[in-house]
């Protein structure tokens, strides 16, 4: 304070004053804040990318040793590159179509209209058995939800699933990315005969059977959430889960013709 | 000598008689959304401690050449600068924690205590001070925010910091097949109720009311 009456007074509370203070002090957060974002941004991209193959070899079972390792990037990148054989995306008859898997967004698909939708698959190549990991979008309580499923070659069995969220309550919602919900789900079927029933996930407690899974009390609405995205991605992948069943079907009788022929 | 019995006396007042939560009853809104675990509750208190404390810092340093009609935006765009750089770093070298943290982070800036600060003490104070404020307010809310996760966290999850703290076999089970208690089971469930939000309304109440009780002069006559 006696400082300042020292130097020519100036009027802080004239109309230029306060202006030009306002330009002056946005210009200097505002490259601050440029300065940060464009810094940060390499690193935070690694970290999305990381977490995205990351979930991808979850629902497979592999990169169990993410939380152990010290170089996690690195580990799962290596893992990613053992695992993920393949990549590609296909249209809603199932007919693969040009572009790259993994950069693609679903969230941005799913506004198209349905015939541009690309919907990526990652292959994953685990012993003798091929997985094939599918992308879900949809809307929880608070924003979205987001997750992976992997089926076995049948396009029927779940082999693994994972969920995240961007904002479900912690403790309620937010449970749908423990493994305590996320487990269950392995080995349930999303087809009962040639029908499409994806997953019902059901109140706690209620009888279970091959397409059922217990939903998270307190966390109903992102529950429900979850089961909405299910049903309509699965929908979605529908073409291509029928079109690789007929091609097995195929494979099938090719070989018992095979092995007729043998005999 | 002198200076530092104040600094002491700024430092210690928002943990008893001029507690943000309790007292001033500012930023409740967070103590009911990030408090139904110990672990988001802690980084929590730990990430308004720091925005406090430097916000307070900075507009005090600014306090003489703020016009008054703008004051409260530009302590609006401090805090906001703050609370982007933190949620920028966090993003970038913690992803984990700043996933856990989700939208909290950025409701920093709606936490009515950093403001409440900025008008009641930074624009009047020495840097110095301001900054010890700051995070004594920070902390203080931090201290109310952890002792309602920690009651919400034991009763609504029977855990703390994620880890089980009440025995699996007290808990009641049900019998899939007969869809009664089974024979040997426990005699306990979490309570539901303590997750949702009213609960630590609630809970909030009971912190104001044993405060008041032991620190008389904060009752009303």
């Amino acid at each position: 304070m006696e400082k300042n009456s020292d130097k020519k007074k100036i009027n802080i509370n004239s109309n230029i004053y306060t202006i030009v203070y306002s330009i002056v002090i946005v210009i200097i957060v505002a490259v601050l804040l440029t300065i940060a974002s464009t810094a940060l941004k390499p690193a935070q991209k690694l970290n999305i990318k990381i977490e995205k193959q990351e979930n991808i070899l979850k629902t497979v079972g592999k990169a169990k040793d993410a939380g152990n390792v010290k170089d996690k990037a690195a580990y799962i990148e290596q893992e990613y590159e053992k695992y993920i054989v393949e990549s590609y995306l296909v249209g809603l008859n199932g007919n693969k179509k040009d572009g790259d898997a993994f950069t693609t967004e679903l969230k941005a698909e799913l506004v198209k209209p349905a015939a541009e939708r690309s919907l990526p698959i990652f292959v994953c190549q685990d012993g003798d058995s091929l997985r094939y990991v599918v992308q879900l979008y949809g809307k929880g309580l608070w924003g979205p939800i987001w997750g992976y499923v992997a089926f076995k070659s049948d396009m029927n069995t779940i082999v693994g699933v994972v969920f995240d969220h961007e904002g479900e309550t912690p403790g309620l919602g937010a449970e749908i990315t423990t493994e305590g919900f996320q487990t269950p789900f392995a080995g349930k079927q999303i087809f009962s005969g040639n029908n499409l029933t994806s997953i019902t996930i059901q109140k706690p407690g209620g009888t279970s059977n091959n397409h059922t899974v217990d939903g998270i009390s307190g966390g109903t609405i992102t529950s429900r959430g979850v089961q909405t995205m299910l049903a309509d991605n699965l929908k979605l992948y529908n073409g291509f889960f029928n079109k690789m069943k007929s091609e097995n079907e195929n494979k099938l009788i090719e070989t018992n013709e095979n092995n007729t022929s043998d005999e | 000598m002198s200076n530092f019995k104040n600094g002491l006396k700024i430092f210690t007042a928002p943990f008893n008689s001029g507690n943000p939560v309790t007292v001033l009853v500012l930023g409740i809104c967070s103590a009911l959304a990030v408090t139904v675990k110990l672990q988001p509750a802690l980084v929590m208190a730990l990430s308004v401690t720091i925005v406090t404390g430097f916000s307070n810092l900075i507009i005090s340093f600014l306090r003489n050449t703020i016009p008054n009609s703008i004051r409260i935006i530009v302590q609006l765009l401090v805090i906001a600068t703050l609370v982007i750089l933190v949620n920028e770093i966090l993003k970038a070298y913690v992803y984990d924690v700043s996933k856990q943290l989700s939208v909290y982070v950025g409701l920093i800036i709606t936490n009515c205590i950093l403001m409440g600060r900025l008008e009641a003490f930074a624009l009047g104070n020495k840097p110095i001070p301001s900054f010890i404020d700051g995070i004594a307010n920070g902390m203080g809310y931090g201290v109310i925010l952890v002792v309602v996760a920690f009651f919400r966290e034991l009763f609504g999850s029977g855990t703390l910091l994620g880890i089980k703290i009440i025995p699996e076999s007290w808990y009641v089970v049900v019998d899939k097949s007969t869809g009664y208690i089974a024979e040997g089971s426990g005699f306990y469930l979490n309570n539901g109720l303590v997750i949702l939000p009213p609960m630590a309304l609630i809970i909030v109440g009971c912190i104001i009311w044993v405060h008041r009780s032991i620190n008389k002069d904060l009752q009303d006559k």
